[in-house]
């Protein structure tokens, strides 16, 4: 479940945290205002009223099962002050997780540079790669090499520094020995989801 | 927040108007911090794993399976930290908290999770977590114990409500609306236009729906203790206390004393007094929230609380704290008609209504009870293998886990990615290295929520142990089900191995299993894949270095059986019949298929257009037991039992898909019969397929009941198991229940009561506690 915290300062002025969640989460609001008079009300989807006296307690769906933003009206009961409205966006989308995009790699030629190869996508840049290790087998499967790394003559780009960059995390290069690639990859996104993935090329 | 973490966590709460940025820059921080530290543990964990891929080893699973592939992010197998008895005061001492925070889930990503952690008295509290750095789920220390050992835990449930939802246990929504969550059920999705919340709880109603989920408590599953009081009391409801004070040395003086408090007046008086008060003081803020939101005033704990002791019982609402406290039954001291048998038990929180999102958070450990007697279980097999008095590095505990913040809130679709896999000791794919011939004791516990995935199955030596490694040299002894050691002929015969028992040794949810295990002779990677959950990867198993010369793989000559765990003799016509049984595990009357069922639309409604990316919305199954669901017809006694009784009981599972594992807690019973309806014909009725041992039969506390099949005339043939039970020693009212602990939340559990003969039935009914 991801928590969407409702801030409100000693001015009155309300924010959403930014949180983006994929069409197979719950989201919550919590309201974490410090003078606990006001609570939320997700108007929009009309899950209120619900007190939260810095706790978090309702939740919703995720709005469609389809990828897209969409917004939030929030209204705070201020008690004798009347409601204040503010805004938010969810970010909806099969691709707010991290995922892989294939384990098994398209066969490849040693001596032939692959194709840049997207092996992650989705969750939110900018990418933390942890570990990034790799080892390459001949048909016995006796190793030939191993160590850090996606493999020899191989390299992974970590290029998408803003939100919005969909390129993921690719490969590209040229395999320097013939056997069986084998590489695995620890990534987070920004907003600390975690995916730790192995990835298969045979280079002949 | 972090519990372990205090200063990351106020770092993020505290963040106000224009702090998006700074509310994100605890992960950032990490980031960066795990892009230096990342690297060096990049180059570390080559340096490591490379040990165990050599070019010269091969990474080929022995003759006959297919290559292994390598295991590059596997961590190497640990065992969870203990807290171990003391052999010299005869006990087990030691505190365990449920805190809450940030935590990482492998694969997943950083949750609000609730965890155990603990500390043994002889040990030093666990070190914080430095700032800034997101600790790993775990499940909670293992136990260690030897029988007539008492235990003495001091449970603290530091829980922070303020990082979940649906946090307390009162019931003012039961005609809802309103809903609300912290009132009632928890609650998901849009409202329709009748005010009901479309996704969950739909059709559920109070107290079997998913709700209070910061409340806990701990089940001893597997112990024979009382189930009242301060044993392995499933009915008290601890209510979470961040900032609640040092009750350690209140519990500590107590069980210096060495006497076990059998009534509530023999507890710590200022025990009582502050609980009594911090109880009222809880009633009091939740009538003032329900008043602030137009809601009825919750039912008073306090009240009940004292409903109980005016009759004698143990309250059962608590703040903060509670101590458990007996003595593991040593049946050679004469003074219990049963024992306690040694072996590899588990613990886990049990809140009605919380117990499947409890498992999901993690919160369970293994409870393993020793018996180092000449002859005995653990000393037969440390003394074949000259292990010494203790196991060392021969022995592999794996608690199986999923973990997953969130409840499935019956959305089959919408599950998260941490329900899908299963960890080991909180790692994903761990990696167990032996030499050559070495052969360890691996005690598994299936610690999963116990739906599909978590199954764990084995299967046969000769149909796949854990899929791939079969065939691959490794050999197999099994020597105890559920914490209760194979009599001699069964451990000779290996009836789950051999596939004797129908689909070989399957775990579900709650069942373990002991096995001493022979690495094969040839060097290489083996992956043992699970056969059940979709064939996934759970372990590896590295073999390497100089061979183990070990002239016979298995003791030669098994422990004999206790006394107390010889077959039961089959009940006479003195022995009183469970006037409850079959025990019936069904839903709704004639309902024989899961997922959500849409009532028709009347005849004049068009039949709605839905899109048909959206899944479709209806009354999910209600999950009962012999026609209503836990509680419905009020607070009674579902099953009553006489002390002494010998009974056998009839299990039948009306279901077709899920395989319901009955547990019932504070006896083990034994396997008599297991019914399981088959259709190798489908223009035909099914056929049953039965295992009917003469004798030897299986002690077990968890089973799993075979799903029903239909009939081409839609006849249900239930699955069914006949068990043998009896009731020594302890008096009491307890549970028995679905170990898919999303059904036992959702209204498939009974409430059990044991009463002194002579006052059966007549104290069927008395005083019968809640369990909301």
């Amino acid at each position: 479940m991801k928590i969407i915290n409702i801030n409100r300062d000693a001015t009155g002025t309300v924010t959403f945290d930014e949180v983006s969640i994929d069409t197979t989460e719950n989201v919550c609001f919590a309201n974490l205002d410090p003078q606990e008079a006001h609570w939320p009300d997700i108007a929009s989807n009309q899950v209120g009223p619900y007190k939260s006296a810095n706790s978090s307690e309702c939740v919703i769906q995720a709005p469609s099962p389809l990828p897209g933003k969409f917004s939030y009206q929030c209204k705070l009961h201020a008690g004798e002050s009347g409601v204040i409205n503010v805004f938010a966006q969810l970010a909806v989308g099969k691709d707010a997780q991290v995922n892989k995009v294939a384990g098994q790699m398209a066969n490849a030629t040693q001596g032939a540079p692959i194709p840049v190869s997207q092996v992650v996508q989705g969750g939110k840049p900018p990418y933390t790669i942890n570990r990034q290790l790799f080892q390459v087998t001949d048909g016995s499967g006796n190793v030939i090499q191993s160590g850090s790394g996606v493999g020899p003559g191989l390299q992974l780009n970590n290029n998408a520094t803003t939100p919005d960059d969909t390129t993921g995390i690719t490969v590209s290069g040229t395999p320097s020995l013939s056997g069986t690639y084998t590489f695995a990859l620890d990534v987070d996104d920004s907003m600390g989801r975690n995916l730790q993935q192995q990835y298969t090329m045979v280079v002949a | 927040m972090n519990n372990d973490n205090l200063t990351h966590g106020l770092s993020n709460h505290q963040t106000k108007r224009g702090a998006r940025g700074r509310a994100l820059r605890p992960a950032l921080r990490r980031h960066l911090t795990g892009k230096v530290i990342g690297f060096a543990a990049a180059l570390a964990a080559a340096a490591a794993i490379s040990l165990s891929l050599l070019p010269t080893t091969p990474a080929v699973a022995g003759a006959g399976a297919p290559p292994a592939p390598p295991q590059l992010l596997s961590d190497p197998f640990a065992n969870p930290p203990e807290i171990r008895y003391d052999a010299a005061r005869k006990r087990l001492r030691g505190v365990l908290q449920i805190v809450s925070g940030k935590y990482r889930i492998p694969n997943v990503g950083d949750e609000n999770m609730r965890q155990y952690r603990g500390w043994g008295a002889s040990q030093p509290q666990p070190t914080p977590a430095p700032t800034g750095s997101v600790p790993g789920v775990s499940p909670g220390p293992t136990l260690r114990a030897r029988l007539g050992d008492q235990m003495q835990i001091s449970f603290l449930n530091k829980a922070d409500n303020s990082q979940f939802s649906y946090t307390t246990n009162n019931e003012s929504t039961k005609d809802d609306p309103p809903g609300r969550s912290n009132f009632g059920c928890d609650t998901a999705g849009l409202r329709d236009a009748s005010g009901k919340f479309q996704v969950y709880p739909a059709s559920d109603k109070f107290p079997n729906c998913f709700h209070g989920s910061s409340t806990a408590n701990v089940h001893y599953h597997g112990t024979h203790a009382s189930p009242d009081g301060v044993g392995d009391n499933v009915l008290v409801m601890v209510i979470p206390d961040p900032k609640q004070r040092d009750w350690t040395p209140i519990f500590n003086q107590m069980f210096d004393s060495g006497k076990v408090p059998q009534k509530w007046s023999d507890m710590p008086q200022s025990f009582r007094d502050e609980q009594m008060a911090l109880i009222v003081k809880n009633d009091a803020e939740a009538r003032a929230e329900a008043a602030k939101n137009n809601l009825r005033a919750p039912s008073s704990l306090a009240e009940k609380n004292e409903e109980l002791i005016a009759a004698g019982q143990w309250p059962q609402y608590f703040y903060g704290a509670f101590p458990n406290f007996w003595e593991i039954p040593d049946y050679d001291s004469g003074n219990y008609k049963a024992g306690q048998a040694p072996g590899t038990h588990w613990y886990h929180a049990h809140k009605h209504g919380s117990t499947s999102l409890h498992i999901l958070n993690g919160l369970a450990g293994a409870f393993i009870i020793e018996s180092n007697r000449e002859g005995g279980y653990d000393h037969v097999i440390r003394k074949f293998y000259g292990w010494g008095d203790s196991y060392g590095d021969h022995e592999k505990i794996f608690v199986f886990q999923q973990y997953d913040p969130n409840n499935n809130l019956e959305r089959g679709t919408n599950r998260g990615k941490g329900i899908k896999q299963v960890l080991i000791n909180g790692k994903l794919t761990p990696t167990i290295t032996m030499r050559p011939g070495e052969v360890q004791l691996w005690r598994f516990v299936n610690a999963t929520e116990g739906n599909a995935q978590g199954v764990i199955t084995a299967g046969t030596t000769t149909g796949g142990l854990f899929m791939l490694s079969n065939n691959a040299g490794f050999q197999y002894k099994q020597t105890a089900m559920d914490g209760v050691q194979f009599s001699p002929d069964n451990y000779a015969s290996q009836p789950y191995l051999s596939g004797t028992v129908r689909g070989g040794l399957v775990l579900a949810g709650g069942n373990r299993a002991d096995l001493l295990v022979q690495a094969p002779a040839k060097p290489g990677t083996y992956q043992f894949k699970n056969g059940g959950g979709g064939n996934a990867t759970l372990f590896y198993v590295t073999v390497a270095g100089a061979a183990v010369n070990q002239p016979a793989p298995f003791p030669t000559t098994w422990a004999t059986l206790p006394k107390f765990l010889e077959d039961l003799r089959p009940p006479g016509p003195n022995d009183i019949p469970n006037p409850n049984s079959p025990v019936k595990f069904q839903w709704e009357q004639g309902r024989t298929t899961t997922g959500r069922i849409f009532p028709p639309p009347p005849a004049t409604t068009p039949t709605p257009v839905r899109n048909p990316s959206t899944p479709p919305l209806g009354d999910p199954p209600h999950f009962m037991i012999n026609n209503k669901q836990f509680g419905e017809t009020g607070d009674i006694v579902d099953q009553c039992m006489p002390l002494d009784g010998l009974q056998d009981w009839v299990l039948e599972n009306y279901t077709k898909g899920p395989a319901h594992p009955f547990h019932i807690h504070i006896n083990p019973f034994q396997v008599l019969k297991i019914e399981t309806p088959t259709v190798p014909d489908p223009t035909k009725p099914p056929v049953y397929v039965t295992y009917t041992p003469p004798n030897n039969y299986i002690w077990q506390d968890v089973i799993a009941i075979p799903s029903a099949q239909l009939a081409p005339d839609g006849t249900v043939s239930p699955g069914r198991i006949t068990i043998r039970q009896t009731y020594k020693d302890f008096v009491g009212t307890y549970v028995l229940h679905c170990h898919i602990l999303a059904h036992e939340d959702r209204g498939m559990m009974q409430l059990v009561r044991v009463v002194p003969l002579n006052n059966y039935p007549m104290g069927c009914q008395n005083n019968v506690p809640a369990h909301h």
